[in-house]
């Protein structure tokens, strides 16, 4: 089963994440409410996620800075970053992000996203 | 006098970034909450106990959704470019900033292949301008894309001089779509605020990009990829004034 990281600082938005994932068979493994956070669990997880999904507008640090920490970890990590500001989308690209999705997106455009993902090396 | 006046911009421009920030503040939260409301609806159309009616209904329900969000979107883009002030305008190589929008134009669309020729009879032009010019270019070959129905779309880029009037720039966008038809042309020339029919029907984009022109000290010019026929595509074309060294 694909294992999910999710960050994102509204919590309605993690519990989002968590029925639609579940629903369409994946497991949220991790969930962190702002990029520190994120960081910190993601440096010392046993068993890292396959995919993070990562909200850019967030306490502490944004989603571009928590990525590159991320990266800086695991160059492999696959991060799809979602956000509701499109205007952030070049700079997740070309920090490394392998994905973005802007809000309110849709329940398949998540699913293909993650598969695409999924298979990517 | 003057310094009365000054602070009177001083304080019109507080007010305009308060205006921003709470716009910002209050789109990025809304759409946050347009995607528990839409993700919620989509749960429950796929559920195999909703009813055809009700389906129905969560479609409509759905379909508003999306257009809110979609307008949210579309402000804000506008609102930036109000935003925009010449002072901070910097010294653009117009070549580099086309480039770089092709290339985010392909980060868009990973899996279509998009035949985009460039032709610089211009040879190396500076313009002034911001990120934001980008962000036009941008949008004329996305839209170049969306208007094309083909599977591989494609699109001409040129960068010529006018004849007239000296020191300008032009930017040509020619794409094979449908086209725009006469009186959305005159409309999108026009140098006051767009109509409620024009937005509707042209979208914001191209009044983002004719905003933008305006606002870099140049202008959009619409037209057909064949002169007389617009329904074999449109020719977009962004004069802009030339940096001379």
């Amino acid at each position: 089963m694909t294992s999910i990281m999710v960050v994102d600082d509204e919590v309605f938005i993690v519990d989002l994440y968590r029925d639609i994932l579940k629903l369409k068979g994946y497991e949220v493994i991790a969930t962190a409410y702002d990029g520190d956070e994120a960081v910190r669990k993601y440096q010392t997880m046993e068993k890292r996620p396959d995919i993070i999904i990562l909200d850019h507008r967030m306490p502490n640090k944004n989603g571009v800075e928590t990525m590159v920490e991320i990266l800086a970890m695991n160059k492999n990590a696959k991060i799809l970053f979602v956000s509701a500001d499109i205007m952030i989308e070049k700079e997740a690209l070309k920090n490394g992000a392998r994905g973005f999705l802007s809000k309110p997106f849709r329940m398949d455009e998540l699913v293909e996203s993650i598969e695409k993902l999924r298979h990517e090396p | 006098m003057g310094s009365t006046t000054g602070a009177r911009s001083e304080h019109g421009r507080d007010e305009n970034n308060d205006c921003l920030f709470y716009l910002d503040l209050m789109s990025h939260d809304i759409l946050n909450f347009n995607q528990a409301v839409l993700s919620y609806l989509e749960i429950t159309l796929n559920d195999a106990s909703t009813s055809e009616e009700t389906r129905h209904y969560l479609l409509s329900a759905i379909d508003q959704i999306r257009n809110s969000s979609q307008l949210i979107d579309d402000v804000k883009k506008m609102a930036r470019l109000e935003q925009v002030n010449s002072d901070a305008f910097d010294t653009l190589s117009l070549e580099g900033v086309i480039q770089g929008s092709i290339e985010d134009l392909r980060l868009m669309h990973p899996d279509m292949h998009i035949e985009v020729s460039v032709r610089n009879d211009a040879g190396h032009v500076n313009v002034k301008g911001t990120d934001v010019l980008g962000d036009v270019f941008l949008n004329l070959l996305a839209n170049a894309v969306r208007q094309d129905q083909s599977e591989e779309p494609v699109i001409e880029v040129t960068i010529t001089r006018p004849k007239a009037p000296s020191g300008m720039v032009d930017v040509t966008v020619e794409d094979r779509g449908s086209g725009i038809p006469d009186q959305m042309k005159r409309a999108l020339a026009g140098e006051k605020r767009a109509d409620n029919v024009t937005r509707k029907h042209a979208g914001l984009g191209l009044l983002m990009v004719r905003a933008a022109a305006k606002r870099f000290g140049g202008h959009l010019i619409i037209g057909d990829r064949i002169r007389g026929d617009h329904t074999k595509g449109a020719k977009l074309t962004v004069r802009l004034p030339e940096v001379r060294s």
